[in-house]
């Protein structure tokens, strides 16, 4: 029987991968959770000479034994967080939650608001809610229905020019929404499912493969929208006042403070721009055609505002 | 000696409409105020001007083409506490008479 040699034992997998503005350097010595990192990046540029990697996220077991004895993983990143040691079979998620927390707490060149967000003819809608609200499920629902994915978990809003800028990351969906999701998009783009997570049973879905090549493509925002998924909800819609928006939009947003007077600009103009909107649906096709109604809407306001 | 207020709004602030209120961005905090437009009035005849609250119902009448409503001034001073307690505005110590003649060059005593 031939055993692992210690110098195999330590040895690390490493490659750098850019989402959009954002080059890692993704590290694991564990065959496995390589392994299912490689098939969800499959289509992401990788180790580009052209780009230094900005942040460093690394799974790695938590101590030499519990390589072997009841499997245990820690994140190391260079932005650490209060990361909890997980299963190793949750290597991907850990991941997931290092790349997130770099991008939520270093990256103050962007105003980042913790919202999902989909593109057409250059122009983007911005889902603005808490974490459980659907908008993950929403974005996913209609970037496989004719949007282009800018993001699922952050929009960074860039502060001179006011653009979204694409961030689309695998979109992390939870519970049930990986079954709704499984009847509109081909099986081969999700990753298997992840049970016993902190946030219940987590799959990622890549998005299309159009999302991923136009991930340099930025776009301007025209509407912000915060969504409510109520089930046997009649759908509906309600504007949202501008100073209301402010509020919930500032708490959205992961770095507001720190930007200082650049936040409060990009803020200031987002909000200029956008008109926002509430809404509460039932389902991803209501929740569809209510988003068709806020792009009629939010293009005719903007056709009143430019005649005066 | 009286106590008069005053506002840095130009130098310290930024300020944005958003429909009916205004958001106040104040550089040595960092923060976002939400204000009405009676505040960013107030903030405005006070900046770099300090101003008594018997003075300033006259000067806002006179800025924004208003009538100076007797005993405003309550109304005055509760929205000056709300403003010096985030800093937007300060309350300054004036000289009083004999001091001012110092000033413009009299003799004094």
């Amino acid at each position: 029987m031939a055993y692992p040699s210690v110098q195999a034992l330590r040895h690390r997998h490493a490659m750098t991968v850019r989402i959009g503005p954002i080059q890692y350097r993704l590290t694991s010595p564990l065959r496995r959770v390589w392994a299912e990192l490689g098939h969800l990046y499959r289509e992401y540029p990788q180790n580009d000479p052209q780009h230094c990697p900005e942040y460093e996220v690394a799974v790695a077991p938590t101590s030499w034994w519990r390589r072997f004895v009841r499997p245990q993983i820690n994140i190391r990143a260079d932005i650490m967080g209060p990361f909890a040691p997980l299963p190793e079979a949750q290597g991907q998620v850990a991941f997931e939650m290092g790349m997130n927390y770099q991008a939520a707490m270093g990256l103050n060149r962007y105003l980042i608001l913790h919202a999902s967000s989909v593109e057409r003819d250059g122009e983007c809608v911005i889902f603005s809610a808490e974490s459980g609200s659907g908008k993950s499920t929403l974005a996913a629902g209609l970037s496989y229905g004719g949007w282009r994915l800018l993001g699922d978990e952050f929009a960074f809003i860039e502060p001179r020019m006011g653009l979204a800028l694409p961030y689309p990351r695998p979109i992390s969906l939870k519970n049930r929404s990986i079954d709704v999701m499984a009847e509109r998009a081909p099986a081969d783009r999700f990753s298997r499912r992840y049970h016993g997570t902190p946030k219940g049973t987590l799959g990622y879905l890549m998005p299309p493969p159009d999302s991923i090549a136009r991930m340099d493509e930025p776009a301007r925002p025209r509407c912000v929208v915060f969504p409510t998924f109520t089930p046997g909800s009649t759908p509906a819609i309600r504007l949202v006042e501008k100073p209301e928006a402010h509020i919930l939009l500032v708490a959205s947003s992961t770095n507001y403070q720190t930007l200082g007077e650049a936040g409060f600009l990009a803020m200031a103009d987002l909000l200029d721009a956008c008109p926002a909107y509430e809404i509460t649906y039932p389902s991803l096709e209501a929740a569809a055609a209510l988003v068709e109604q806020m792009w009629e809407h939010s293009g005719e306001i903007r056709q009143a505002k430019r005649h005066g | 000696m009286s106590i008069a207020f005053q506002s840095f709004l130009s130098r310290d602030c930024l300020v944005r409409p958003v429909d009916d209120l205004f958001l106040v961005f104040f550089r040595p905090s960092g923060q976002t105020h939400m204000l009405p437009v009676t505040s960013v009035a107030l903030l405005d005849v006070l900046d770099g001007n300090a101003l008594s609250i018997a003075e300033i119902p006259a000067v806002l009448a006179e800025r924004y083409g208003t009538e100076a409503e007797e005993g405003v001034e309550a109304s005055v001073e509760r929205l000056l506490r709300e403003l010096e307690a985030v800093g937007l505005v300060e309350a300054v110590t004036t000289a009083g008479p004999s001091m001012s003649m110092t000033a413009l060059g009299g003799s004094g005593t």
